[in-house]
């Protein structure tokens, strides 16, 4: 027995030990986490612009008063070398903006917590409404601004059924879809129903009316993105 | 026995296979989101002062402004609040060319959209690059160069091209709004640029020109000329080249162009009482569509032109219709209220801005034409009338009467806060939005 758990013993402490040599265990973490440094260290010279002409189909440019289009520049993200020297040679600019930066983010943060004692204002329609709206992106999929369209599209878009069939306080229906290259939606499917084939239809309704979803961002490296959204009904 | 055992490699195989593919289909990444329907959430853009380069052809600040208006009126962005805290740093910053990503990140932004201007009298470019603040990483960027007094021109293409690659949806930024105005002393048909800017007259007939409506490109309008003794229904290009399109006696009113442009559908009352009828945009093979002892009227197209509204009388009160765009049974889509006029049908095809009378005063509402659900647009003292649609199927144009008064005004239909577009003198009236 004690001869098994000194076998056992001793292999978790070799195992521990090749750990941290395996490559790629831990890429993941860092994925979408080192970015803040890449362009911020940057310092006097612009990043180069890098003209790729897209082959874009402009408007006829015929007609005078319409500017037209030259090129398309993309900026490439630069690598992230210059750290050092920057940090080195402008270290006061850099804790100054730091601080400014930290400032800033405590007023707005005094500023979100009066907000959050306000009352909110309410569109127009006494309809029944819900509380806050999160989100959470996974770490594979770090656009948040694509997030942030894709609820804003969708929330617009949600025509709720008449508060008269909802008897419950709290209803949720959720739908999960599939976003293609192109900002189209597929797939989209009831993932779990509210029970009230209403509320249900409105939720697919809001995501197709919602359609075209942007083009997914150009260096998001997969083909597709799959979305699952929680439309919540509360009665106020 | 054996072709069992034979088989059995095939089947584990297969079976392996199959869970690859699935992995390989669901390698795409999953995010969850709620939603609600209390506001639709925005993305909060920060927008720098322009960069200068070679001198100060344009103003960067207006610059600014505009591309801010542009922004901020698409119904998906919002302008980052307090950006004066970072302005003072961004004096610097455009000299060592450091981008403050994350003191725009501070104030809450999460698209920084930075821009350079350049050139000399004759030409300027406009540029801009998008970032996003969360990863510090470029989006895309574009540059536009043009005459330098269509500045304005290039900065409302680059927030297009902000809304397409950041929405998906296509933007109302480069959109133009013809309507009518006294300003001269006669009513003649302008052309402006959706946010008021630009205008310019468009017709010189010196009499009255009314309901103008755009051909579908946004280079010619369809217009009624009201001279003494009659109704001439025309068409001009912008720069005032005109042609008449029909003048039957009586009415040749409230002409609308099919959406592939190649004909109308007007009111005429050549034949006793106005009905709704069909031409080629020549004005030539014209149709009557609608028959009966009632007054049909106002009539326009559905987006796939198939269809056509239209405002009858025939239950006694002006209520909306729609009908197949070659005639036949008319289906009633307004159900409330007692004076409904004006339809306009959204180029998403679900929707009728119209004008309904309420407590006295004419507001702007929609209609949803398959559930006949009814939403109302506006509200308060001042008559509206004539709401037109853009082409992003959110915002409506519209006049407002008021303190003997007509202005023009936009609104977002999920927002519904309306923005004044016109001032000065004369009244401004009868928008059409081009697509």
């Amino acid at each position: 027995m004690n001869r098994f758990l000194l076998i056992s013993a001793s292999a978790h402490v070799v195992l521990l030990l090749i750990l941290p040599f395996v490559p790629g265990l831990f890429e993941d973490e860092e994925m979408g986490i080192d970015v803040y440094s890449v362009q911020l260290v940057d310092i006097q010279s612009q990043p180069p612009r890098v003209e790729t002409p897209e082959p874009e189909v402009e408007e006829p440019v015929d007609t005078p008063p319409e500017p037209v289009e030259e090129v398309v520049k993309e900026r490439i993200p630069e690598e992230p070398a210059p750290v050092q020297r920057r940090v080195t040679a402008r270290r006061e600019d850099v804790e100054e903006r730091e601080s400014l930066a930290d400032r800033l983010a405590a007023r707005l943060r005094s500023q979100d917590e009066q907000r959050e004692d306000e009352p909110e204002v309410e569109p127009q329609q006494a309809e029944p409404v819900t509380a806050a709206s999160a989100t959470v992106t996974a770490n594979r999929f770090p656009y948040a601004w694509y997030l942030s369209i894709i609820q804003g599209k969708v929330s617009s878009n949600w025509k709720q059924p008449s508060s008269r069939l909802i008897t419950q306080d709290r209803l949720s229906t959720q739908v999960s879809f599939r976003i293609g290259r192109i900002g189209s939606a597929d797939l989209v499917t009831i993932r779990r129903s509210s029970g009230l084939p209403n509320v249900d239809q409105s939720a697919v309704k809001a995501v197709r009316s919602a359609t075209p979803f942007p083009p997914l961002p150009d260096d998001y490296q997969e083909d597709h993105l799959d979305v699952t959204i929680d439309f919540t009904v509360k009665q106020e | 026995m054996q072709a069992h055992r034979l088989h059995r490699p095939l089947r584990a195989t297969l079976v392996v296979t199959c869970a690859l593919l699935l992995f390989a289909v669901s390698a795409g990444a999953q995010v969850h989101l709620n939603v609600s329907k209390a506001f639709g959430q925005k993305v909060i853009v920060a927008v720098p002062l322009f960069e200068v380069e070679g001198g100060t052809i344009v103003d960067p600040s207006a610059v600014r402004d505009v591309l801010e208006f542009d922004l901020g009126h698409s119904g998906f962005f919002s302008i980052v609040e307090n950006r004066e805290f970072v302005d003072e740093t961004e004096t610097d910053d455009r000299i060592s060319g450091r981008i403050a990503f994350q003191e725009w990140s501070a104030l809450g932004a999460e698209i920084l959209v930075k821009g350079t201007i350049g050139g000399d009298l004759s030409e300027v470019y406009v540029e801009a690059t998008v970032y996003d603040l969360a990863q510090g990483k470029a989006i895309f960027g574009r540059r536009y160069v043009g005459e330098r007094e269509l500045w304005r021109d290039a900065v409302h293409s680059i927030s297009d091209d902000i809304v397409f690659k950041l929405t998906g949806e296509t933007g109302i930024a480069k959109t133009k709004i013809a309507f009518t105005s006294t300003v001269t002393g006669f009513k003649e048909v302008y052309v402006m640029d959706y946010d008021g800017e630009n205008r310019r007259r468009v017709t010189r007939q010196e009499a009255i020109a009314v309901s103008p409506d755009w051909f579908p490109g946004g280079q010619e309008i369809v217009y009624t000329l009201l001279l003494p003794n009659r109704h001439e229904c025309r068409r001009a290009t912008l720069d005032g080249q005109g042609s008449r399109i029909s003048a039957f006696p009586g009415l040749n009113d409230f002409a609308s162009p099919s959406p592939r442009g190649d004909e109308i559908v007007l009111a005429l009352s050549k034949d006793g009482n106005t009905e709704v009828y069909r031409l080629r945009a020549d004005g030539s093979d014209p149709r009557r569509l609608t028959f009966g002892r009632s007054t049909e009227s106002s009539p326009c197209w559905s987006p796939d032109g198939r269809r056509i509204a239209f405002v009858s009388d025939r239950s006694g009160v002006p209520q909306i219709y729609v009908m197949s765009s070659s005639g036949g049974t008319a289906r009633r889509v307004t159900l409330q209220g007692n004076y409904n006029t004006s339809p306009d049908w959204s180029p998403k095809g679900d929707l009728i801005v119209y004008v309904s009378r309420v407590s006295g005063v004419f507001q702007v509402c929609t209609v949803d034409v398959e559930t006949g659900e009814v939403t109302r647009l506006t509200s308060g003292a001042g008559q509206k009338e004539d709401p037109s649609w853009a082409r992003d199927g959110r915002h409506v144009v519209y006049s407002v009467k008021q303190g003997g008064k007509t202005d023009l005004y936009m609104i977002d239909i999920y927002e519904l806060e309306p923005v004044r577009l016109t001032s000065g003198a004369g009244d401004y009236q009868s928008p059409a939005w081009s697509d």
